[in-house]
C-alpha cells in the first residue's frame, strides 16, 4: 500500500470527479436543470440553454419538428416494460415556441395511451407514431389539438426488446417514410402487395399513399441515427456498435445483418456508441460546421461532431471537439435536430441508468419522470428568421426550395407533397427559370426532382439533365433515382452506362446499385463496366458550356473497398438473372475476362465455377483475383473441378501460388468432403519439391484423399526422426487423417514414445478422434511432464472440441496430482471454450489445487471495494496492471480501436458503468454479458464442438471470432447442434491480483472515457504498433546485415501488434529487446495508408532520444516534426530504439490536415 | 374470369352443398357451446381484431346467455407454416405456432390462414395445402372443432394505385385468393370443420357500393370489421339479424370496450415485450423480470367477469 501514499494526495482532485460520478449508484442528483446546463462544456463562441423541460416533457425517446415549426417529441414512462396493472399511457407532445425567444411556451398533449412509443414524425395531417408492433397514424380532425382519429398503418413489428423497436422515423430527401428496427427485431408486415419480412436490424423505407414498403438497408446493432446531406447520400450512427459514422450504399448489409455474406463497415472504427444524427447547415452555423454530422455519445455525456470529406466512391471521417461534453450523470443526450431558427436542439433523455438489458427492469434509480430539450446556439451570427411556410402560396413556397437551410427545404418538400401533384407545374416552372451561373444551380434543380419523386411522378427531362451535369453529388443522387423510376424510363440502361464509367467513383457506385434493380441479364453487363479504370471523355455526355469548363477525367478510377462492396452486392442482387443468361449464352461481357470473373466469383455459385476453375486453367485470371477464384473452386468446386486445380501445380513454377492450390484443396476437403477425381498424379511431384512446407502440405493431401500408392513416403517421414519438426508434424496430420489400424498404431507409438514433447502433442491431438482413451492417458502423462505449460494450450483446445475426450479427461484426473501452472492453464482454456464444464473445472481444480471460478461480494464487502476505490484508486497502475501479458486484457478488448476485437471495446466505459457493474464484470463476467457478446457453442456433425463470438451468419456459413481472436467458420450444413454459451473472459482473471491491483485496475476502468487523460483523443495518433519479436534467426541477420534489414520486407522477422496506452505513448521499456553485437536493440513500426501518392505531411514525435529511423526502407533524418511524401497504399515507418531511448515513452502524431494519410486503426 | 367467377359459384354452392349434405356435423361446427374456449389464430386480420373487438362482440351477442371465452393468438404476416413467430429461431415458428395453441388450451380453434400465402400463387398452393392438412393434424386434440375462415379479396377499388404494378395486379391475385379458398373449403369439406367464407357477402357489398371495408383493398377499417363481424356472427346464428344491432348503445359499446381491454391484457401476457431478456438468451441478465408476467393472469381473469356482467346485460 505505501507505494500508493504518494500518488493518493496527488489523486485527491480527480477522486473528486470519480465520487461525482459514483453519486448515481446510491445518489441520484438533483434534477435542476439548471445544475444540469452548468455542467456543460461548449465550444468557443457557442452557447446552450432550456427549451423545455420536466414537469412539462418526459422521457423523450424521438422528436421531429413540423413546417410550423413546432416540435412533436414522443415520450415514455412505461419504458422499458409495462407493469401488471398499470394502463399503458405514454404520449406525444407538441412543444410550440410562439413568441421565438428560443424556449417553448406551450405544451400540448396530442395523444395519449399509447405503449413505449419510440418514433414519431408529423406529416399528412397528423404524426406517424411507432407504437409497439404498429405503425399509427393519428390525426386530428376537429382542430383542438388532440389527436382524435387513430389508423394503424402496418402492423407486425418485433417487440423482442424495447429499445429496438421500430424507431427512427425520418422523411427521407424525396418525402418517404424512413423507419429504423434493432438487431433483436423480427418484423413481419402484411401490405397489399404481399408479406415484408425483415429479422434483425435495418431501415424500412415507407411509401404511406401506396403502401409500399421496402427494405432500404439492413444490419447496425441498435442504430437510431439516420440523415441525408444536400444530396441525399445516406449515413448513419448505431448505439450499440463501435464505427461512428456509417456511409450507407443502398442495400448494404452493416455488422450483424441477418444472413448477410459480407458487409460494410464504419467510418469511425474505435468510436464509442451513438444515438441520433443529424447534418447540420445553415446562415446561423459557423462556416466550418456547414455539413457537419452532429451525433451524441450518450453513455459519455457528450454531443458529437464529425467532419467528412470525400474519399473515392465513400468518405473519411474525422471526430472534432464535442458540441457539449458534461459530467453529468443524467445527462443523456440520444436525438439531436436543425430548428426552425437554424439552432441545434437536442433532447436529454435524462436518466442516471440507461439500458434494460444489464439493469433490471425495476432498478430503482430508473429515472420515469425528468427530459429536456436543450437548444444550442452561435452567438456570433444571427438565428435564421423561422420561414411561415404554411401560409405561403404555391410559388412563394416553391421558392423556398432555394433556401440555404435544409430544414426549410425539406418542410417545403413535406408541404409540397400534401398539397397535391399540382404543384408540380409550379415546381416546373421554378426550375427551369433558375440562374444557371449561380452557385448550388444543380442541388437546386435535384430539390425540384425530389418533388416528382415525392409525387411519383416521372420527370425524365430533368433527371437527365442532372445525370449528365457538372455536379458529381447531383449525378450520383440523379443516378439513384433511375433505380426508382425504372418501370417507367425509356431506357434506364442507357441511362446508366455512362454513370457507370463516370469519372467520380462515387456516381459510378450509385449505378452500379440501380442497376441492380432493373432485372436485365445485360445490367449486370454494364455494371461490371465500373471496374475499369479508364474514363471516357466527359465531352460524351456533357451539354456544350460544361464541356468547356471541364476536362476530360485524367486520373484512372480505382476500386475502392465501397464500390468494391457495392459491384459485388449487385452481382448477387442480380444472380437469379444474369446467371441463366450467362449459361445459356445470352451475355458474354464483350469477352471481358476481369468482368467475367469478378462476377464468377462474387456470385460464388456451383453453377458457374467450371467456367470459373476453366478461366483459371487457362491462366486467364489475373494475379490479384486469383485468391478469390480459388476460394469459389474451394468452396463450390466438384471433383473435376478440384482434379483440374491439382493439374494446374504441374504447369506452374511459383511455390507460393502451389501452396495456395494444396491448402484449397485440403480446406475443400475439410469444409465439404470433396477430393479430386482420377489419381492425383501431381502428387508425386510436390511430395520430392524442395520447399518443406509444400512438401507438408502435400503429404496431408495423400491423408485427406487417403492416396494408399504414396502411403509409404508419408510413413518414412514420420519413421524418420532425422526429419524436422515441422515436416513430422505434417506427417501426423497426414497419418492421421490417412487412418486405419496401422495409423493408429503409428500415432500411438508416437504419443508415448520417448519423443520430444512437441511432436508427441501433435500425435495426441491427432490420436484424440480416433482412440480417445489412450490419447487422454498421454495427455495426462504430457501435463505431469511439460516444462512448457503455456505450449499445452493447443492441445487442451482440442481435448475440449470432443465431448467424450472431456469426460475421459475428468475421469483420469481423479486422484491424480497435477502442476498447478497446468491446472492454470487447463482452466483457462476451459473460460477460453465458451463452454460450461463444472465437473472438468472441479477435476482439474482439485488435481493442481488451485481454486478459481467466479466471486460474489457481499453487498458489505462490495460496498467496501467501492470505497476503497474512491479512496485509494489509482488509474495510472491500473493501466499498467490492464497492459500485462497474463491478464491478456488487451488480447480481447480494444480501446477505441486499439486492441484485441473478442471482447467490447472500452472506450468509454468509464462514462457509462458503473463501479459495482465494473467490479462484478471482473469477479463474474457471466454475471452480466454485453450484446453480442455471448458465445455461440457450435457441435458439427463431426462430433466437434467449435465456440467463439458470432461475428455474422450468412446463408452458407457461421463466422465464430474465438477468444484467439481468430474468425472460423463453419458451414452450416455440417451444424448438429447450436447453443447459447457464456462469456469468453475468463473467470477467476483477479485471482492473480491483489486486492490493492484489482482496485487500482477497477479505477482505471472507471476513468475510461470520463477523465480526459484516460479518454482517447480525436488527434490522429498511433495507437497500433508493430513490434519486432526477438528470434535467434532475427538477431543473427541483423547481426550480419545491419539494422536497416528491420526495415525492409524479410520473411525471417515476426512481427507482432503491440498497443500504446489509452494516450497514445508507447512505453518503450516494455518493448522486447534483440541483442545484436554488444547493443540491447528493439524495433517497432507503423503503418501508415493514404489514398493518393505524393500526399506531404508531417509525423510528429514526442521525442527522438536514441531512436533511428527508416521510411519505406530508406533512412530518414528524425526530428520533433517529420516530413514524410506518401506514397498510395501502405508506408512503414520503422524505429530503432536503443537502450539509451528505451527509458522514454513515444506519441507520434499526424498532422489532421491531410485527411487522406491515416494510421492504422 | 368467367371461369373464375365459375369456381366461385361452384365454391358458394358447394358450400350450401356441405352445409346440408353434411347436415347437423357442419351446423355443429358451426355453433359455440356453453364452456367453449375459442382460440382465433392467423395473421394481421386476426392480430387487428384484438383492438377492434367487433368480431368478438357478434361472436358473444350470437350466443347469449353461453359461457365462452376467446383467445386472439393472431400475428402479422403468420403463415401456416408459422413464419411469424420463429423470433430468434426462424425454423421453430411453427413449433411455437402449436405451443401458442396449446398453451391457450381451446375447444374450438378458428383458423384464419391463406390471404399471406396467396402470394405464392397457383404455384404455391399445393404446398400450403399440405401444410395446412399438417397443422390441423398437429392441433387436433381430444374434443377440440375447427372452423376454417377462407380469405378475402382485395377489395378493388381500395388498392392504391401504384404505377409501377400491373394493370391486373387485383384481378390476378383475386384469381389466387379464389383457388385458395376453395381449397379451404375443399379441406374443410373433406375433414368435417367448419367453414365460414365471406367472399359472396363481401363481393355482394362492394356491387351494392356499401361502405369500404379496407384502409388500402387488404387491412380491415373499424367499419370492416363492424361489417364482417355481423357477416361471421350470422354464420352461427342464420335466423338472427345482426345488421340491426346498434353499436353504440352504451350497452354494446361497453361490452366492446371490455373486450379490447381483456384482448390487451392477454397480448402482454402470451407475446409480452422484451421477449429476448424474459424467455430467451439473455433471460439470464433479466429474466428474472418474467415474474410478472403470469401476474396478468388474475387480471385476465377479472376482464372476463367483467365481459360476462356487461354481456348479461346486453341481453
Amino acid at each position: 500500500m505505501t507505494r500508493h501514499l504518494l500518488i493518493t494526495v496527488g489523486l485527491l482532485c480527480c477522486l473528486s470527479s470519480l465520487a461525482h460520478a459514483q453519486r448515481d449508484l446510491k445518489d441520484i442528483p438533483p434534477p435542476d436543470p439548471e445544475l444540469e446546463r452548468e455542467t456543460f462544456i461548449l465550444p468557443e463562441g457557442f452557447e446552450v440553454n432550456l427549451f423545455a423541460a420536466d414537469p412539462q416533457i418526459a422521457k423523450p425517446i424521438q422528436m421531429n419538428f413540423d413546417p410550423q415549426g413546432r416540435l412533436w417529441i414522443v415520450s415514455s414512462h412505461t419504458y422499458p416494460q409495462i407493469l401488471p396493472g398499470d394502463k399503458a399511457n405514454d404520449r406525444v407532445l407538441i412543444l410550440e415556441d410562439a413568441d421565438g425567444d428560443g424556449v417553448s411556451d406551450s405544451t400540448t398533449v396530442f395523444a395519449d395511451g399509447l405503449l413505449i412509443p419510440t418514433g414519431v414524425e408529423p406529416g399528412d395531417g397528423g404524426a406517424y407514431v411507432a407504437a409497439s408492433t404498429e405503425l399509427l397514424h393519428l390525426k386530428d380532425t376537429d382542430g383542438d389539438g388532440k389527436a382524435d382519429t387513430r389508423r394503424i398503418v402496418l402492423s407486425g413489428f418485433g417487440t423482442e426488446d424495447t429499445h429496438h423497436i421500430l424507431h427512427t422515423f425520418r422523411w427521407g430527401p424525396e418525402q418517404l417514410l424512413y423507419m429504423k428496427q434493432s438487431i433483436y427485431i423480427h418484423s413481419h408486415i402484411e401490405t397489399p402487395w404481399g408479406v415484408k419480412r425483415l429479422n434483425a436490424g435495418g431501415t424500412w423505407r415507407f411509401r404511406p399513399e401506396t403502401w409500399k414498403l421496402n427494405v432500404f438497408d439492413r444490419g447496425l446493432v441498435n442504430s437510431w441515427g439516420l440523415d441525408f446531406d444536400d444530396y441525399g447520400t445516406t449515413f448513419a450512427t448505431d448505439g450499440a456498435g463501435g464505427e461512428g459514422i456509417n456511409y450507407v450504399v443502398p442495400g448494404a448489409s452493416f455488422l450483424t445483418a441477418f444472413g448477410a455474406a459480407r458487409i460494410m463497415h464504419g467510418l469511425n472504427p474505435g468510436s464509442p456508441k451513438h444515438c441520433g444524427l443529424e447534418i447540420v447547415n445553415g446562415r446561423h452555423l459557423p462556416d466550418d460546421w456547414q455539413g457537419n454530422l452532429l451525433t451524441n455519445d450518450f453513455r459519455g455525456h457528450r454531443v458529437c461532431r464529425f467532419v467528412l470529406t470525400e474519399d473515392g466512391s465513400g468518405f473519411y471521417s474525422q471526430e472534432q471537439q464535442e458540441v457539449i461534453k458534461s459530467d453529468h450523470v443524467a445527462f443523456r443526450p440520444i436525438d439531436i435536430k436543425m430548428g426552425p431558427d437554424g439552432a441545434i436542439y437536442i433532447a436529454d433523455w435524462y436518466n442516471p441508468i440507461i439500458q434494460h438489458g444489464e439493469v433490471d427492469f425495476r432498478d430503482p434509480r430508473r429515472d420515469h419522470t425528468h427530459g429536456r430539450i436543450w437548444r444550442v446556439t452561435y452567438k456570433d451570427n444571427p438565428l435564421v428568421e423561422r420561414p411561415q411556410l404554411v401560409d405561403m402560396s404555391d410559388d412563394e413556397l416553391v421558392a423556398q426550395l432555394a433556401s440555404p437551410e435544409r430544414w426549410t427545404r425539406q418542410q417545403t418538400k413535406r408541404l409540397l407533397k400534401e398539397r397535391g401533384p399540382d404543384v408540380l407545374t409550379t415546381v416546373k416552372k421554378w426550375a427551369r427559370n433558375l440562374d444557371n451561373s449561380a452557385p448550388g444551380y444543380h442541388q437546386r434543380r435535384l430539390e425540384a426532382l425530389r418533388v416528382y419523386q415525392a409525387h411519383d411522378v416521372v420527370e425524365a427531362e430533368l433527371l437527365e439533365s442532372l445525370l449528365t451535369c457538372i455536379d458529381h453529388n447531383a449525378r450520383a443522387a440523379a443516378t439513384r433515382v433511375i433505380g426508382d423510376w425504372h418501370k417507367r424510363l425509356d431506357d434506364p440502361l442507357a441511362l446508366l452506362t455512362p454513370r457507370a464509367t463516370d469519372e467520380h467513383p462515387r456516381v459510378r457506385l450509385e449505378a452500379v446499385r440501380a442497376l441492380a434493380e432493373i432485372r436485365d441479364p445485360h445490367a449486370i453487363e454494364i455494371a461490371m463496366r465500373a471496374l475499369d479504370p479508364d474514363v471516357p471523355p466527359l465531352s460524351a455526355f456533357m451539354t456544350p458550356e460544361e464541356r468547356q469548363i471541364n476536362k476530360p477525367g485524367e486520373k484512372p478510377v480505382q476500386v475502392d473497398k465501397w464500390l468494391d462492396y457495392a459491384l459485388w452486392l449487385t452481382c448477387r442482387d442480380l444472380q437469379p438473372v444474369w446467371q441463366p443468361a450467362l449459361l445459356a449464352g445470352e451475355i458474354d461481357f464483350g469477352g471481358n475476362t476481369q468482368h467475367l470473373t469478378y462476377v464468377l466469383k462474387s456470385a460464388g455459385s456451383p453453377e458457374t465455377v467450371a467456367v470459373l476453375t476453366g478461366l483459371l486453367s487457362e491462366g486467364r485470371v489475373s494475379e490479384e483475383q486469383r485468391r478469390d477464384v480459388l476460394d469459389v473452386i474451394t468452396e463450390h468446386g466438384g471433383p473435376s473441378e478440384l482434379h483440374e486445380l491439382l493439374e494446374l501445380t504441374t504447369s506452374i513454377e511459383d511455390v507460393g501460388p502451389q501452396a495456395n492450390i494444396l491448402e484449397s484443396l485440403l480446406r475443400a476437403h475439410r469444409r465439404r468432403k470433396v477430393v479430386p477425381s482420377g489419381d492425383h498424379r501431381p502428387l508425386d511431384q510436390l511430395l520430392t519439391s524442395e520447399n518443406t512446407g509444400l512438401r507438408g502440405l502435400a503429404m496431408r493431401c495423400v491423408g485427406a484423399w487417403h492416396v494408399a500408392r504414396l502411403w509409404p513416403e508419408v510413413k518414412a517421414v514420420v519413421e524418420n526422426q532425422k526429419t524436422a519438426e515441422r515436416e513430422r508434424g505434417d506427417a501426423v496430420q497426414a497419418v492421421a487423417s490417412y487412418g486405419g489400424d496401422e495409423a493408429v498404431g503409428l500415432l500411438r507409438r508416437l504419443a508415448s514414445e520417448g519423443e520430444d514433447i512437441a511432436l508427441r502433442q501433435r500425435a495426441i491431438r491427432s490420436l484424440l478422434p480416433l482412440d480417445t482413451n489412450a490419447a487422454i492417458d498421454e495427455t495426462l502423462s504430457v501435463m505431469q511432464q511439460t516444462d512448457d505449460v503455456e505450449g499445452l494450450t493447443p492441445l487442451f483446445a482440442d481435448v475440449l472440441k470432443q465431448k467424450p475426450a472431456i469426460e475421459r479427461l475428468t475421469a483420469t484426473l481423479a486422484e491424480q496430482t497435477i502442476p498447478a501452472d497446468v491446472a492454470v492453464v487447463a482452466l483457462r482454456s476451459v473460460r477460453s471454450s465458451g463452454q460450461q464444464l463444472p465437473e472438468l473445472t472441479s477435476a482439474l481444480q482439485q488435481a493442481g489445487g488451485v481454486t478459481s471460478g467466479p466471486k460474489q461480494l457481499s453487498p458489505a464487502e462490495m460496498e467496501s471495494m467501492i470505497d476503497d476505490v474512491l479512496a485509494n484508486g489509482d488509474p495510472a497502475s491500473g493501466e499498467s496492471i490492464y497492459r500485462r501479458a497474463e491478464l491478456n486484457c488487451i488480447k480481447c478488448h480494444a480501446i477505441g480501436g486499439a486492441g484485441g476485437k473478442v471482447g467490447p471495446d472500452m472506450v468509454s466505459l468509464g462514462a457509462t458503468a458503473q463501479l459495482d457493474y465494473l467490479i462484478n464484470a471482473l469477479l463474474d463476467p457471466n454475471k452480466q454479458v454485453k450484446e453480442n457478446y455471448h458465445t455461440q457453442i457450435v457441435v458439427t456433425n463431426e462430433g466437434q464442438t467449435v465456440s467463439g463470438i458470432l461475428v455474422r451468419e450468412s446463408d452458407s456459413d457461421v463466422l465464430l471470432r474465438d477468444a484467439e481472436g481468430r474468425e472460423i467458420s463453419v458451414p452450416r450444413d455440417t451444424i448438429d447442434e447450436r447453443a447459447q454459451g457464456v462469456s469468453l473472459m475468463p473467470a477467476g482473471l483477479t485471482d492473480k491480483l491483489t486486492r490493492a491491483e484489482m482496485i487500482d485496475l477497477v479505477a482505471f476502468l472507471k476513468a475510461l472515457g470520463r477523465l480526459p487523460e484516460y479518454t482517447v483523443s480525436q488527434t490522429p495518433m498511433v495507437r497500433q504498433w508493430q513490434v519486432l519479436q526477438p528470434t535467434e534467426e532475427a538477431a543473427f541477420r541483423l547481426r550480419r546485415v545491419g539494422d536497416h534489414l528491420a526495415a525492409g520486407d524479410d520473411p525471417a522477422f515476426q512481427w507482432q501488434p503491440m498497443y500504446g496506452r489509452v494516450d497514445g505513448a508507447l512505453p518503450l521499456s516494455q518493448l522486447p529487446t534483440l541483442s545484436v553485437g554488444d547493443r540491447e536493440v528493439s524495433f517497432v513500426r507503423v503503418e501508415v495508408t493514404s489514398d493518393q501518392s505524393g500526399v506531404a505531411t508531417d509525423l510528429s514525435l514526442s521525442h527522438t532520444k536514441g531512436l533511428t529511423g527508416w521510411w519505406n526502407g530508406e533512412p530518414l533524418t528524425l526530428s520533433e516534426k517529420v516530413p514524410i511524401v506518401l506514397e498510395s497504399g501502405i508506408n512503414w515507418l520503422t524505429l530503432a530504439v536503443s537502450a539509451e531511448g528505451h527509458a522514454n515513452e513515444l506519441k507520434i502524431t499526424l498532422d489532421a490536415t491531410t485527411p487522406e494519410v491515416r494510421f492504422a486503426p | 374470369m368467367t371461369q373464375s367467377l365459375t369456381r366461385v359459384v361452384i365454391s358458394l354452392l358447394l358450400v350450401g352443398c356441405c352445409r346440408l349434405s353434411l347436415g347437423a356435423d357442419t351446423e355443429n361446427d358451426l355453433e359455440l357451446r356453453e364452456g367453449d374456449r375459442v382460440v382465433l389464430l392467423g395473421g394481421t386480420i386476426i392480430e387487428r381484431e384484438q383492438q377492434f373487438g367487433h368480431w368478438e362482440t357478434f361472436l358473444m351477442l350470437a350466443h347469449a346467455n353461453q359461457s365462452i371465452t376467446y383467445r386472439n393468438l393472431g400475428w402479422s404476416g403468420d403463415t401456416v407454416w408459422g413464419e411469424s413467430r420463429g423470433l430468434f429461431e426462424p425454423h421453430l415458428g411453427y413449433q411455437r405456432l402449436i405451443e401458442h395453441v396449446s398453451a391457450a388450451n381451446p375447444t374450438v380453434v378458428l383458423v384464419a390462414y391463406g390471404s399471406n400465402e396467396a402470394f405464392a400463387g397457383e404455384e404455391g398452393l399445393d404446398e400450403f395445402v399440405t401444410q395446412y392438412a399438417k397443422l390441423l393434424n398437429d392441433l387436433a386434440a381430444e374434443g377440440r372443432r375447427f372452423i376454417l375462415l377462407s380469405p378475402q379479396h382485395l377489395e378493388l377499388n381500395r388498392v392504391p394505385h401504384d404505377p409501377d404494378a400491373p394493370a391486373d395486379f387485383v384481378e390476378h391475385f383475386n384469381r389466387d385468393v379464389d383457388q385458395y379458398a376453395e381449397a379451404i373449403v375443399a379441406l374443410a369439406a373433406d375433414r368435417g370443420h367448419g367453414h365460414i367464407d365471406l367472399r359472396s357477402e363481401q363481393e355482394k357489398s362492394i356491387k351494392q357500393g356499401g361502405t369500404p371495408l379496407t384502409f388500402n383493398g387488404l387491412t380491415l377499417t373499424d367499419a370492416g370489421y363492424l361489417q364482417t363481424g355481423r357477416w361471421l356472427a350470422s354464420h352461427f346464428s342464420p335466423s338472427s339479424n345482426f345488421d340491426k344491432v346498434d353499436v353504440n348503445t352504451p350497452a354494446v359499446s361497453q361490452l366492446r370496450e371490455a373486450i379490447i381491454a381483456k384482448n390487451e391484457l392477454f397480448f402482454h401476457r402470451w407475446r409480452p415485450q422484451n421477449f429476448t431478456y424474459l424467455y430467451s438468451f439473455r433471460k439470464h441478465e433479466q429474466g428474472n423480470n418474467a415474474v410478472e408476467i403470469p401476474q396478468f393472469d388474475p387480471l385476465i381473469k377479472q376482464a372476463e367477469q367483467e365481459i360476462a356482467r356487461l354481456a348479461q346485460e346486453v341481453d
